[in-house]
């Protein structure tokens, strides 16, 4: 996944924000195809085998979820067939399924958002108006593996001085307020270093290893003008849809839904762009 | 004019009822090396931080402190910061970001410069100091002497006058200790930055120094240039431990010179080679052996490699074994196989004549073995030393108690202290003193020689002597070669997830020509088989001139 590399970071989060603000909440079964469309045919060509487990996940997800929904709800005309007094209906199957597919194209593009978007992105968006802010994660992200090795440092150093080797909350209590007391008495010597390297000064920085370039705001503008069709759309009520008491006749509508589908399928412009140069590419051989 | 000048200061910290400084005078001339010695809480750390009125303790100071003849009080923050930078002891505890990246532009984004200043002096450092491969890296995947040259260049990138060490190689191994030293001179030399640097083992400095500072009760002495240092250390017993070796095996000969090369030279020239090798008067005992690996595999996750491949070893009773070898190779982990806490996934350990893993519960840590983390604070979760032996004493239903054990190592009157405030060498003893409350007959100790002064390291050393000579079996990991060399029965190098090369330590060092101690280097060629400074010392005063 070079290319999204070469975008700069607030890119792909914008991108998936629109992608992910319109599949949560939307029940049309449409969109819901084109949402968990693209993001399998993501998350395949970025994780390739690894991704059939999430995959594998999903679809559990929405079996399940279609299984179940008839035995809770009764609503709807069409009865498929009755456990003990009560009808299982094709609409509520169906209004099960989409919710499982809610969810499970969640998952799928939380996957995606997660293996493109790294800590470093994050930080890299919100340092640049709020460096302060910046510095407090970087400084908890630096944190936390050093929490985690002393917590192991200290829990072999008690096994092997003759404490007991069973879990217990207790001992992991002990232990964490161990851990917490040490990085106390460490914080001190951060506090100096930063203050040995001119930290309170006012007007902080954060510096940026990579600037903003129009091909960065083309890509924004793309995915938020797709987004606010859709959004538009939505608003009209052209992409209402409904289960109960029968399907819904309508909620099809080809500018809206093919407007979400290029969405939710741009990437894959640059990954077959990617492939493609990188195949040609004199650097290859 | 001097770069910084001290008079007359005098320091006491808050609540304490004595001055830790007391009338200390210096000065230093721009460009200059400083080394300051002194033994653990002598007051060299207090001194450094004084020097940079930012991170000066909190307590009461006199006398004055003038950079580039102004007064301390006067410079700015900024001004501060652009003329004194600081480099402390552990390098977890000075990087404050994530990324080297990042840190490395920390100070340039404090003082408030733009994007493009900071990528460039940032760029410009990472290339002169050759670093670019852990530019993009995370500081948690570093290694300890990676880290603290990342500090290094983090402290240096706001182009200081004055750079202040306190202690920065205590927790490096021999090679990221050189690196590091290797990047000072080049600072020194090339660049003219004043170097102030306090260290215990002050081998690779006394190269490049110019003035040494000895701090001894909170009282300094001031040696302008490092030959009349060496002519007082070597009358007083407690200096005479930081003298290097290569110094100190032609002291005798009325010549002073800094590196082995040098030293090497002399006494080729001036004795004839022996043809006895010097020999261990008293050969040990040849015991079975008490700890038994067999083919020991061991990786960390399933598509990692071995961390131990194929390891064999073998520790006879009443032996003190080292495991040498440079850091991150896998000492650690060795020990941690070896004592049961982790498992290997193949091949057989066992621990007096039986499979390790049949030790049911937790039989095998007591009485049996006990573990000495690289950092003996790990030992230490209660609030005082006191409640901590307590704690142990309970689950070992030990009924004598830990107050003889106490008064044999010196410790009592640290029972009461919280942990934290006990300096290296006094949580040292004091963790032997819990591990021995377990009564065991195995101890494997993780460097433990680590950040220790020459006299604490003697201690040290005499007491793992006491143990063996009491039948308990000693296995130990460590980069400290001197250390290893006087005080180990036997030694192994290891590399590539094995032990190689096991034998007595005096043949181990005799052998090897790289992996040993710079006396066996130099003597070598003349006194074949000497292995420690003071062997060398011995031999030079007593040897035939040519």
């Amino acid at each position: 996944m070079c290319y999204f590399r070469t975008f700069d970071p607030i890119v792909p989060m914008t991108y998936f924000l629109c992608v992910m603000s319109i599949c949560v909440f939307t029940a049309n079964p449409y969109l819901q195809a084109c949402a968990l469309l693209g993001g399998v045919v993501l998350l395949l060509c970025i994780k390739k085998a690894k991704a059939l487990k999430l995959l594998a996940l999903s679809l559990a997800v929405i079996a399940v979820m279609g299984a179940t929904n008839p035995l809770f709800v009764h609503r709807g005309l069409t009865d498929l067939f009755y456990i003990g007094k009560d009808p299982y209906t094709l609409e509520a199957l169906l209004y099960g399924l989409s919710l499982g597919c809610s969810i499970a194209s969640l998952l799928i593009w939380f996957s995606v958002f997660n293996a493109i978007v790294t800590q470093d992105d994050i930080l890299a968006v919100f340092g640049k108006r709020l460096p302060k802010t910046a510095l407090v994660i970087s400084m908890i992200l630096g944190f936390i593996p050093k929490l985690r090795r002393k917590y192991t440092e200290l829990l072999h150093a008690q096994y092997a001085s003759g404490a007991s080797r069973r879990k217990s909350l207790h001992r992991s209590a002990v232990l964490f307020i161990a851990c917490l007391a040490y990085e106390a008495e460490r914080v001190m010597d951060i506090s100096m270093s930063m203050k040995a390297r001119g930290y309170g000064l006012k007007d902080r920085t954060h510096a940026q290893r990579r600037r903003f370039r129009k091909s960065d705001a083309a890509a924004i503008a793309f995915s938020l003008a797709l987004c606010i069709v859709c959004f538009v759309f939505i608003g009209k009520g052209r992409l209402d849809y409904w289960y109960y008491p029968r399907l819904s006749p309508n909620g099809f509508d080809p500018f809206g839904v093919g407007s979400y589908l290029l969405l939710c399928i741009s990437p894959l412009f640059f990954i077959v762009k990617e492939k493609t140069l990188w195949r040609y590419c004199p650097a290859k051989t | 004019m001097e770069i910084l000048s001290c008079k007359d200061l005098n320091f006491r910290y808050n609540g304490s009822s004595d001055d830790t400084l007391r009338g200390v005078s210096f000065s230093v001339s721009p460009s200059q090396t400083v080394l300051v010695l002194g033994q653990t809480g002598s007051g060299k750390s207090t001194l450094l931080r004084l020097l940079k009125k930012e991170i000066a303790p909190a307590g009461t100071l006199s006398g004055e402190i003038k950079i580039n003849g102004r007064d301390q009080s006067e410079l700015s923050l900024l001004e501060s910061t652009q003329t004194i930078a600081c480099v402390t002891q552990n390098p977890d505890t000075q990087t404050v970001t994530h990324k080297v990246s990042s840190e490395l532009a920390f100070g340039l984004e404090s003082l408030g410069a733009d994007n493009a200043e900071i990528l460039g002096r940032v760029g410009e450092m990472a290339a002169y100091f050759g670093i670019e491969d852990i530019y993009s890296k995370q500081i948690d995947e570093l290694s300890g002497g990676q880290k603290q040259l990342c500090s290094l260049c983090a402290a240096v990138v706001q182009a200081p006058e004055i750079l202040m060490l306190d202690e920065p190689a205590a927790q490096l191994d021999p090679i990221g200790t050189s690196k590091l030293f290797s990047v000072l001179k080049r600072l020194n030399s090339e660049l003219g930055t004043t170097i102030i640097i306090a260290e215990h083992d002050p081998r690779e400095v006394f190269e490049f120094c110019d003035k040494v500072v000895v701090l001894k009760d909170g009282k300094a002495t001031c040696f302008e240039d490092k030959q009349s240092f060496v002519r007082a250390a070597a009358q007083d017993p407690q200096l005479c431990g930081y003298i290097p070796a290569c110094t100190k095996s032609v002291l005798g000969l009325g010549k002073t010179v800094f590196t082995v090369r040098d030293a090497k030279n002399i006494i080729e020239q001036t004795f004839a080679p022996q043809q006895k090798a010097y020999a261990d008067t008293t050969p040990k005992q040849k015991e079975k052996p008490v700890l038994q690996a067999r083919n020991v595999y061991f990786r960390y996750s399933k598509a990692g490699r071995d961390v131990a491949d194929c390891l064999d070893l073998d520790v006879r009773k009443g032996e003190i074994f080292a495991a040498v070898g440079s850091n991150g190779c896998g000492k650690t982990t060795m020990l941690k196989l070896l004592c049961g806490i982790f498992r290997p996934w193949q091949g057989k350990i066992s621990i007096f004549g039986k499979n390790i893993r049949s030790y049911k519960g937790n039989s095998l840590y007591r009485e049996n073995i006990a573990y000495m983390p690289q950092d003996p604070y790990d030992l230490f979760i209660s609030q005082t030393v006191r409640q901590e032996l307590e704690k142990t004493c309970k689950a070992m239903d030990a009924k004598d108690g830990y107050e003889s054990l106490c008064e044999q190592f010196g410790v009592t009157h640290l029972l009461d202290m919280h942990p934290f405030d006990l300096s290296g060498g006094e949580i040292q003893k004091c963790a032997m003193v819990k591990l021995l409350l377990t009564r065991p007959e195995m101890l494997f100790l993780d460097e433990p020689s680590k950040a220790l002064d020459p006299q604490a390291k003697k201690i040290l050393g005499e007491m793992l002597k006491s143990l063996s000579q009491q039948g308990k079996t000693i296995i130990l990991a460590t980069h400290d070669l001197e250390f290893a060399a006087q005080y180990a029965d036997s030694c192994g190098l290891f590399f590539d997830g094995k032990i190689l090369s096991s034998a007595s330590t005096r043949e181990f060092f005799s052998k090897n020509r790289f992996y040993t101690t710079d006396a066996s280097r130099i003597a070598r060629s003349v006194f074949p088989g000497v292995m420690t400074a003071d062997e060398l010392e011995a031999a030079v005063n007593g040897g035939d001139k040519r």
